[in-house]
């Protein structure tokens, strides 16, 4: 058994505290350039320079691409979905500036986007890095001149009037995930495979908006679940998540969910001290939907079953993460689907662009523990995004769960965790400073 | 007994060809073997030594029967095929995954059995003082059958620019009382002799002594033929990778 505490106090108290700690309104937000520095800045804007570095940056697929400068600094917004890597987006995208700007500039600093919104930012020295071009020597140097950071507010206050070259947005990302599912220890065949392809779209519609939708395609299944034997809808939703002021996220979600599920998600999540904690509250207002309709083991009948939303759930998370090892250890406490409380303890280490990590979970009906992998898949670059652009797949996700007492719960397609995790600023700073591969 | 000598003599001049191709390396503190339980280890023994931070290794060995931890009573069963992944998780700590099932019985057994083998380092190798880690095998799960902890050290002697010889020494002992297993109850030691591309594995496991010879083929991946209480062979191949680059 769990220990007795009223759940949703635990949950709701934190959230309302982190809503009233918001300051009201970024427009109030007091800019740290001076009206001079601001003139300084109009002063500096870099003509013909501006045009060429523009160019280069849009001829190597970079999207929402925003350019501005002060007099000893280049700042630049961009986003990727060119390379399936941040870390190495950032390092191509560098080693494609610094030759165009050569010496003009003593730093550059980069804000990384997701769907056109602010996530990160990275400064690093250019004359550092042109040191370390000469001479491998000096990479020690250049390296700690790298910072990260998730106050990107004075860089972002100068950059987000300037109009965005080659925009992201109304463009569709298509691309196939593996699915790997197994069941172990049943009798009298000990393992079962199931392998699914998930054939996915992405459309990118305005600042911080998606719409996914997928098909689930059956290629090997053993598992006794009629229904899994049927291509049958996968997760088709959208989602819209928003930067608040002190690096605070709201992320919404509504649409047909992953395990059955359909409803409205919400999820705030509030980054603290540079990334290193992140508090993550959810709350979920769901109803069960199956398509084809499921009979136990009986033939599944074609046509959408649906109950009506009833099902409240809500959860609420702390990470910590030990940026020396790029450890994230995770305590998240609430109640899931089926009106399951449970608590659960994670222990994952990204090793680059491969997450392992080891798990244990609580909850009324039992104890569960076991470990869970993430492996990139298949090529590091993309194409240049287009209108409509096919693209690999990025990983292959693995859980191994040793009993059967799962908790069970669901996926809105809000992926803005994933990418806090890639994004993180002492991960990207440890990619970035570890390297020699620039 | 033929087709064997036949079989190790291939090998040997396989191995031979290979080295003049760069395409062996030697084994090092910093680059430690595994035993065939899939952890860093001499055979059956473990070492002072962890998997290096980041390293991911997986593979199979092959356990005869009479020295599994695992007695199937089964007329059929020929021993324990033991599938395994090896992971450097942090610099000071070693994870191994391990699945053991039997071979040649026509039962079902399930799955297998699941075990995660825990290992810590305490002290890294220095020019006096040894490695030493502390290990706990199979402390979650149903049965228990391969768990132990233990204190082991390890230290490695130069012998001369190509040569290292790598001695340990430990104790191990259940902390969990009621479990059938009688692996590694007591003390146990071994001994590495690396020279070149070749080494060589000697070792009292606390029951019986078991010899080996271990190489690693273009730096990933691993073959070690090992010679059980000097009466059974039994084997392991593995294949390694860097998770940090």
């Amino acid at each position: 058994m769990i220990p007795k505490v009223d759940i949703k106090t635990l949950f709701i108290l934190p959230l309302a505290v982190l809503l009233c700690s918001l300051p009201v309104g970024a427009q109030s937000l007091p800019t740290p350039y001076t009206p001079a520095q601001e003139e300084m800045t109009k002063q500096y804007r870099f003509g013909g320079l501006e045009d060429s570095l523009l160019t280069a940056l849009k001829a190597s697929g970079w999207l929402n691409i925003r350019v501005q400068s002060t007099a000893d600094k280049l700042i630049i917004a961009f986003e990727n979905r060119t390379y399936r890597f941040e870390a190495r987006a950032i390092k191509a995208l560098v080693k494609e500036v610094a030759p165009i700007i050569g010496n003009r500039y003593k730093t550059l600093a980069l804000i990384v986007l997701n769907r056109n919104v602010p996530i990160m930012g990275v400064s690093l020295s250019l004359e550092a890095w042109n040191a370390f071009l000469h001479d491998a020597q000096a990479f020690p140097a250049f390296a700690n001149s790298i910072h990260t950071t998730m106050s990107i507010h004075s860089d972002w206050q100068l950059l987000k009037n300037q109009p965005i070259t080659q925009s992201g947005a109304l463009r569709t990302e298509a691309y196939v995930d593996p699915q790997l599912r197994m069941g172990l220890g049943g009798y009298p065949k000990p393992v079962l495979v199931q392998v699914n392809l998930l054939p996915t779209a992405n459309i990118y519609l305005w600042r911080g908006a998606q719409f996914k939708a997928q098909a689930i395609v059956p290629i090997f299944n053993q598992l006794p679940i009629p229904e899994d034997k049927l291509i049958r809808p996968g997760l088709i939703g959208i989602n819209q998540y928003f930067r608040l002021p002190g690096a605070t996220f709201l992320g919404l979600s509504a649409g047909y969910f992953t395990n059955y599920v359909y409803g409205a998600e919400l999820e705030l999540s509030k980054i603290m001290f540079n990334g290193r904690f992140i508090w993550r509250n959810k709350l979920g207002y769901t109803g069960y939907a199956s398509f084809p309709k499921r009979l136990g083991l009986e033939k599944p009948v074609p046509g959408w079953q649906v109950s009506l939303l009833a099902n409240l759930d809500y959860r609420s998370s702390l990470e910590y993460r030990l940026a020396k090892y790029d450890l994230v250890a995770k305590v998240e406490a609430g109640r899931y689907l089926y009106h399951q409380n449970a608590v659960k303890v994670s222990v994952v280490r990204q090793f680059q662009e491969t997450d392992i990590g080891f798990f244990a979970q609580k909850s009324a009906q039992g104890a569960n523990y076991g470990f869970q992998l993430s492996i990139p898949i298949l090529s590091k670059k993309y194409g240049k995004p287009q209108r409509f652009q096919f693209r690999s797949s990025k990983s292959l996700p693995y859980t191994y769960t040793a009993t059967q007492y799962v908790v069970e719960d669901y996926q809105s397609g809000n992926d803005l965790y994933l990418f806090l995790k890639k994004l993180n600023p002492s991960f990207i700073q440890n990619q970035l400073r570890n390297s020699l591969d620039w | 007994m033929k087709m064997m000598k036949q079989s190790i003599r291939f090998i040997l001049i396989a191995l031979c060809c290979l080295s003049f191709g760069r395409l062996v390396a030697q084994l090092s503190p910093e680059q430690p073997q595994r035993a065939l339980y899939g952890n860093t280890g001499t055979i059956l023994t473990p070492t002072g030594y962890l998997s290096p931070d980041g390293q991911l290794a997986f593979g199979v060995s092959y356990i005869p029967q009479g020295y599994t931890q695992i007695n199937r009573r089964e007329p059929l069963w020929r021993g324990d095929r033991v599938i395994y992944a090896n992971l450097g998780l942090l610099p000071f700590l070693e994870v191994t995954f391990r699945l053991t099932s039997p071979d040649g019985s026509k039962n079902n057994f399930g799955i297998g059995d699941r075990s995660l083998f825990l290992r810590g380092r305490i002290t890294k190798e220095k020019k006096i003082l040894p490695a030493i880690a502390i290990g706990l095998h199979d402390v979650v799960g149903v049965v228990g059958y391969h768990h132990v902890a233990y204190l082991v050290g390890s230290k490695s002697v130069a012998l001369n620019s190509s040569t290292q010889l790598i001695l340990s020494a430990g104790y191990g002992a259940k902390i969990i009382k009621n479990v059938p297993n009688t692996y590694l109850q007591g003390f146990f030691g071994s001994a590495s002799w690396h020279w070149k591309f070749v080494t060589l594995n000697a070792e009292y496991d606390a029951k019986k002594v078991n010899a080996a010879l271990y190489v690693r083929v273009l730096k990933k991946i691993d073959f070690h033929l090992a010679y059980l209480d000097l009466k059974k062979w039994s084997g392991r191949v593995s294949m390694q990778l860097k998770l940090l680059k």
